[in-house]
């Protein structure tokens, strides 16, 4: 193994993603390669320093801006998933509700209307009568 | 309470469930405006950069494959616009973000003042590097993306993303050798 391929291979093995049949093949270089040795101890140095720095925390005008979320400045929001319904949900079962409703309207507004219609269903005034043979007898 | 992972949110968001949403942006703001103030080096951009990210977020989460993390979609969606902020400021041309020559920018006056506390000496060997190299070595530094992660993030490959972290730690040691000898870390 030469120097390039066991620095490429100490940054595979600081990352964790070095194959386990690569190990001893590093290993053996390292044991003889001070280079390479201290090539590791800088680079494991800045790389756990960097793995120390923090996140910088997003200005509070941020959440500001996504209010709509419900997002309160310096909050955190947790969901217990055992309540959480979604938005389709509650829009379906709120239009299933309404279109119920209109259905009972519908249906109570047809039979009021039939009522009414038979108690003036008798008209007031009918051509036909004067024709009928009743109402020539009658007169 | 139980709080939601990153994929229950994720499915939640997208059937429209905002709170779900409000979950996914307070878990990952900082990260996405670190990211971005750490590759733009201006605040009110990397502010920009950060509020389109997670506008997108709102509009397009959607269009999210199964499978794939929200966090590494984030942080590709925020790579987008920190790279459409280099474009327009002509920091990147178009067609140079990719890797090409060393992995630090040696015209950056940030190179000759690599001195005073660990933590800021740090921050300001990263800004040295190179965009495409700096946005792989702080996913995966700062972030603790996998290489996968990385190259989905970054449209790339996981072999590219091996070369730019290997490249990018051999510029570091380059870069703070001097520093860690003074402080004999």
């Amino acid at each position: 193994m030469n120097c390039i391929t066991s620095k490429e291979l100490v940054n595979e093995f600081l990352d964790n993603e070095l194959s386990p049949e690569l190990l001893q093949p590093l290993f053996s270089h390292l044991a003889d390669c001070a280079a390479c040795r201290e090539f590791l101890v800088k680079t494991k140095t800045i790389h756990d320093a960097v793995a120390s720095l923090q996140n910088i925390p997003a200005p509070a005008e941020l959440d500001r801006k996504f209010a709509i979320l419900g997002i309160q400045a310096g909050t955190v929001p947790v969901i217990n998933r055992r309540i959480a319904v979604s938005v389709p949900s509650a829009i379906l079962s709120g239009v299933l509700v309404f279109m119920i409703s209109i259905v009972f309207f519908l249906a109570l507004h047809t039979e009021g209307s039939q009522s009414a219609a038979q108690r003036i269903d008798p008209p007031m005034f009918n051509a036909q009568q004067f024709s009928s043979p009743f109402l020539l007898n009658r007169q | 309470m139980d709080p939601l992972s990153d994929e229950a949110a994720t499915v939640q968001f997208r059937n429209g469930y905002l709170p779900a949403g409000a979950v996914l942006y307070s878990r990952h703001k900082d990260a996405i405006y670190s990211f971005c103030l750490r590759m733009l080096r201006d605040p009110d951009a990397a502010q920009d950069a950060s509020q389109e990210t997670f506008l997108k977020m709102m509009t397009k989460v959607q269009s999210l494959k199964d499978g794939v993390a929200v966090k590494s979609w984030l942080f590709s969606v925020a790579r987008n616009e920190v790279l459409m902020v280099l474009r327009r400021k002509k920091i990147v041309p178009m067609d140079k973000f990719e890797e090409d020559g060393p992995a630090v920018d040696t015209m950056n006056p940030l190179t000759m003042a690599l001195d005073g506390e660990l933590n800021d000496v740090l921050q300001k060997a990263i800004l040295t590097l190179k965009p495409a190299y700096r946005e792989a070595y702080l996913l995966r530094e700062v972030e603790g993306l996998t290489y996968e992660e990385i190259a989905l993030a970054t449209e790339s490959t996981v072999s590219a993303v091996k070369s730019k972290l290997f490249k990018s730690r051999a510029a570091l040691v380059e870069l703070l050798t001097p520093y860690m000898e003074r402080r004999k870390l």
